[in-house]
């Protein structure tokens, strides 16, 4: 039976039907043949339930984030930033392509766009500067995935869904491996132009006065991820809110991004230095007037350009608007609810306002709008497919039968762990990753449960998860990122240039991944200090 | 085959519109949610519900975004061996994976709607603070599902009837998988990638 129902499983994902028929239909049939078909009656009220579910809520947040980022054309800025920092190093712009990808990824749902955008702006220099194209392209495919990993990642609140994991520890979890993930990526490009001198391209001269002029282009993406990332930690919010308000962040950003004047000398940066201590001064005093109006006006601050903000008139007329309407917020004799829509008409003015301005392009919103919930249905439809597939799998005693199986085989708890890397590295070659994990997982999740090894945890998993994922986005045959490289090469040439030079990088990931077994601290640590 | 044209493009048009009101009601509902995140830790006021009714915006503007993504082909496809294939197979799958995804659609629209039914008799409310009517934002949900039924029915039809006339061409135009230049368009066009990888711009 078993061999018939994966054989089926076999012809309809080679026939490339949708991926969430495919899981329904299983779904059905195991229903059919196990339970009489009784619990698709129920799969209304399963889809429903986790269709309203807050924690989902953060998926569309986030990748409408990371498109406002991306229309925005922040991205583009922010890649002659890093150049100016990080291209002293063997290899030059290859560290780069590493570094704002790590940035931009961290801000953006998606590896195709982060891939794509990098990608477009650093092809032409590969001619130009003589470098050995093999190996650049594999930076770039490479870089790309590192967003799966970097917090906020939709992926980890995809796995933390299907299997009850905190998702503001995975976002904890997957900091440092991350992180270490960009190191060893960078030192795979120095080790290679320093084997072979002529691979790193000629190299690009930069003073620090030079550096310190594109700061304002790399603060976007950082301010967006401490925002994010730093009100989960600080309990100011769920991940879902902190999405939220990135995406009201971005949107600011954004308009900064178009209004900007540019900076010429250090002590432009003084104002927004000047606002944001002030402010966090404030905080620690206890002083919460004070503060939230503080926080507004270096919010204006960066918002409007630092040229501006180092007028006079202009700080008057902030103040003047800014203290009534923070008066108002907080002492108003109205109810709560009515204070905060008040709250929410001053936004949507200001989102007006800036449109009117002509700093937000209604144009962002309505594409950004459309990539949103193109990929918000596209993955949503296979998640309820596959959360429907995990309802009836628990049922059946499937993952019992998978369990004794394990167990049968008489393996280690390192040995099964390795067992399901090659498995997931082959499965990785021939499919779309996402589709992998949430097909996989609800088999899967409870194998390495089972082992029983504290260190091993369900945190831990769903990082190794993702990083397998990491890997199958750079794994010929499929795979994702390296098509999309190849696909933005305007003067062409063979798609095995990418592949060659994306294997340096597997062979990162590799290491790394030896190492998250090796030592699981590596991502538990972090978490296990906060909860 | 014109009549079909004509529907298929009123159809686009509909699902872009249905996607550009559920992307508003997505931003509104963040801004809700900023604000109430905002004044929560600064001035100790909240709204509750916020998150109830962001999770209604998010499960609605999801089954309404589903017709969109069918129309511009972005249901997820593994490709692996569809590439190597013929023309003509690939066109014959492009049609099967459709019915097939109407089948799968056939049952959760029927329990989407049914769902919405016996909510509406037994007036259920959210056990929350807000005790929101669950038929109210199931029904913006079922909307959108039976709206994408009535797509995927659409489309198969369509799709049926050029591969009948061994129109291999407008059958991946309207169900196959997309190459990766147009993925490429998709995820970045209003960045205008393309044009300026053409032109070499400087960085």
């Amino acid at each position: 039976m078993a061999v018939w129902i994966l054989l089926g499983l076999l012809i309809l994902v080679t026939a490339a039907v949708p991926v969430a028929a495919v899981l329904g239909i299983l779904s059905f049939v195991l229903d059919e043949i196990a339970m009489d078909g009784r619990l698709t009656f129920g799969i209304g009220e399963i889809v429903w339930d986790k269709s309203k579910e807050f924690i989902l809520v953060a998926v569309p947040m986030f990748i409408l984030l990371g498109e406002i980022m991306l229309r925005a054309g922040i991205a583009r800025r922010m890649y002659g930033a890093v150049i100016q920092w990080l291209s002293w190093l063997p290899g030059g712009l290859m560290h780069a392509n590493i570094g704002s990808c790590t940035i931009f990824a961290a801000s953006s749902g998606s590896s195709v766009a982060t891939a794509a955008t990098v990608g477009t702006v650093a092809y032409p220099e590969i001619e130009k500067r003589k470098y050995n194209e093999s190996l650049f392209l594999g930076s770039l495919a490479a870089g790309g995935t590192l967003g799966i990993l970097v917090p906020p990642s939709i992926n980890l609140i995809l796995y933390g869904l299907l299997t009850d994991t905190s998702v503001p520890e995975l976002y904890l979890a997957g900091i440092f491996p991350g992180l270490m993930l960009a190191f060893l990526f960078m030192a795979v490009i120095i080790f290679a132009c320093l084997y072979r001198k002529s691979w790193g391209g000629d190299p690009v001269r930069t003073t620090w006065g030079e550096r310190i002029r594109t700061l304002p282009d790399l603060l976007p993406p950082v301010l967006l991820f401490a925002v994010v990332v730093g009100s989960i930690y600080a309990g100011v919010a769920t991940p879902t809110e902190a999405a939220a308000v990135g995406v009201v962040f971005a949107i600011g950003l954004a308009a900064w991004h178009n209004f900007q004047a540019p900076i010429e000398k250090p002590i432009d940066l003084l104002p927004i230095g000047v606002g944001f201590g002030a402010a966090i001064g404030c905080m620690f005093m206890g002083l919460n007037v004070a503060y939230a109006a503080l926080g507004i006006l270096a919010f204006l601050a960066v918002f409007t350009g630092v040229r501006k903000a180092r007028s006079f008139p202009f700080w008057l007329t902030i103040a003047l608007f800014v203290f009534p309407l923070t008066a108002f917020m907080i002492y108003a004799p109205a109810s709560d609810v009515t204070r905060i829509m008040f709250g929410v008409l001053v936004v949507l003015c200001a989102i007006g306002f800036g449109m009117k301005k002509g700093v937000l392009a209604p144009k962002m919103f309505v594409e950004s709008f459309e990539g949103t919930l193109r990929t918000t249905a596209m993955i949503m439809l296979i998640v309820f497919a596959a959360i429907f597939l995990n309802f009836v799998l628990g049922f059946m005693g499937i993952t019992q039968a998978m369990l004794n199986f394990i167990a049968e085989l008489g393996l280690t708890p390192v040995e099964t762990i390795l067992l399901i890397v090659v498995f997931y590295l082959i499965l990785g070659m021939f499919m779309e990753t996402l589709s992998m994990m949430l097909t996989t997982v609800p088999v899967v999740f409870p194998i390495v449960m089972s082992l029983n090894v504290a260190e091993f945890s369900d945190v831990w998993f769903g990082i190794l998860i993702t990083l397998l994922m990491e890997a199958a986005l750079i794994t010929p045959p499929i795979g994702v990122n390296l098509y999309v490289v190849q696909g933005i090469r305007a003067r062409g040439g063979k798609f095995n240039d990418v592949a060659i030079g994306a294997v340096p990088f597997v062979i990162a990931m590799l290491v790394m991944i030896g190492i998250l077994i090796a030592f699981p601290g590596v991502a538990t640590y972090l978490p296990n200090q906060f909860f | 085959m014109e009549t079909f044209a004509k529907i298929h493009h009123a159809l686009k048009e509909l699902s872009r519109w249905l996607v550009w009101l559920g992307g508003g009601a997505l931003l509104i509902s963040a801004i809700i949610v900023t604000v109430d995140v905002i004044s929560r830790k600064f001035i100790g006021i909240t709204m509750s519900g916020s998150d109830e009714l962001s999770g209604y915006v998010f499960s609605a503007s999801t089954t309404m975004a589903y017709s969109y993504c069918l129309l511009h082909r972005s249901n997820v496809r593994i490709d692996a061996f569809y590439n190597m294939m013929p023309q003509a197979l690939r066109a014959t799958l492009d049609v099967i994976g459709l019915a097939l995804l109407m089948y799968y659609m056939w049952f959760m629209t029927e329990a989407g709607v049914l769902a919405f039914l016996e909510s509406w008799e037994l007036n259920s409310v959210s056990i929350t603070t807000l005790e929101t009517p669950q038929w109210i934002p199931q029904f913006f949900w079922m909307a959108g599902l039976v709206l994408f039924f009535a797509m995927l029915i659409f489309v198969t039809l369509y799709s049926l009837v050029a591969l009948l006339q061994r129109n291999w061409d407008l059958v991946g135009r309207i169900a196959g998988i997309p190459s990766i230049a147009d993925v490429i368009e998709e995820e970045t066009h209003g960045v205008d990638v393309m044009e300026e990888a053409a032109a070499g711009r400087e960085v």
